[in-house]
């Protein structure tokens, strides 16, 4: 069993943001915005390099949290893990050609029992993502459900 | 003046595949049927990010997206494959609330955002 020594392990990435990936992404979700796919509406928009959508935070982090889902302690965690909430606060924009630092933490690590009986284990991971002029792109609370047999 | 929006989507059968591609969230409850129903669910599952990012798109609907400051959501039942999910969001100025349903009304995400 995993204990409480796991509160505050940190890991750690870097992503570079790319037109390209960004593109791939939103034709995934069938999202026409032309903030993300028209680079030359946003030039005449701002002058800037093409939008990734707020939710891109998902990609940036994900390495991050790959580290987690790989720690060999936690790894034996994730076939039962369900993701139960998710909230992201964002702040300076990011665009193409951005270069994110994140870094993920073990906050916080406790019980619930549901009305069934059964008892997850909840973690919750903070995240931090920051551009290469070290201003804060975006702050995440991953709520990840570890289902009780 | 509370404004009310609507709008639905459905899920391909294949975009668990698609968004892990575009994601790298290659956990196997989302692309491997044995693997989901040996693990309690009834089949691969889409991923919670892609109903967020696709609630994210709902609030955002073409506009700018610096203007969505932030989005907090609580994944309530998982979204299968070629689910039809209908987005309801109601905005009281900045504050936004939204539920998303599944076509047998179940509800699959609720939450909240703040809109500039």
């Amino acid at each position: 069993m995993l204990g409480d020594n796991i509160i505050g392990r940190k890991y750690e990435s870097d992503y570079e943001v790319s037109y390209e990936k960004v593109k791939e992404y939103v034709r995934v979700l069938d999202d026409q915005n032309p903030h993300y796919t028209d680079r030359e509406f946003v030039k005449s928009l701002d002058g800037g390099h093409p939008y990734a959508p707020p939710t891109f935070a998902a990609i940036y982090c994900q390495r991050a949290m790959n580290h987690l889902y790989f720690d060999p302690e936690f790894s034996k965690l994730v076939p039962r893990l369900v993701h139960g909430e998710q909230e992201y606060h964002f702040h300076e924009p990011v665009r193409a050609g951005d270069k994110i630092h994140t870094i993920a933490v073990i906050d916080n690590n406790y019980t619930k029992t549901n009305q069934a009986g059964k008892v997850h284990r909840i973690f919750e991971i903070r995240t931090t993502s920051s551009n290469q002029d070290g201003q804060t792109v975006c702050t995440g609370l991953y709520t990840l459900v570890i289902r009780g047999e | 003046m509370a404004k009310e929006k609507r709008s639905n989507t459905i899920i391909g059968k294949y975009m668990p595949y698609y968004y892990a591609g575009a994601s790298l969230d290659f956990n196997l409850i989302h692309i491997d049927q044995e693997y989901a129903k040996a693990n309690g669910l009834p089949g691969i599952i889409l991923q919670g990010m892609c109903t967020m990012a696709l609630t994210a798109k709902h609030l955002i609907d073409n506009g700018n997206p610096a203007q969505l400051r932030s989005i907090k959501v609580r994944f309530l039942n998982p979204v299968l494959p070629e689910d039809e999910l209908i987005f309801d969001s109601i905005a009281n100025g900045p504050d936004v609330s939204v539920v998303v349903k599944n076509k047998n009304g179940g509800r699959v995400l609720k939450g909240k955002a703040t809109l500039k």
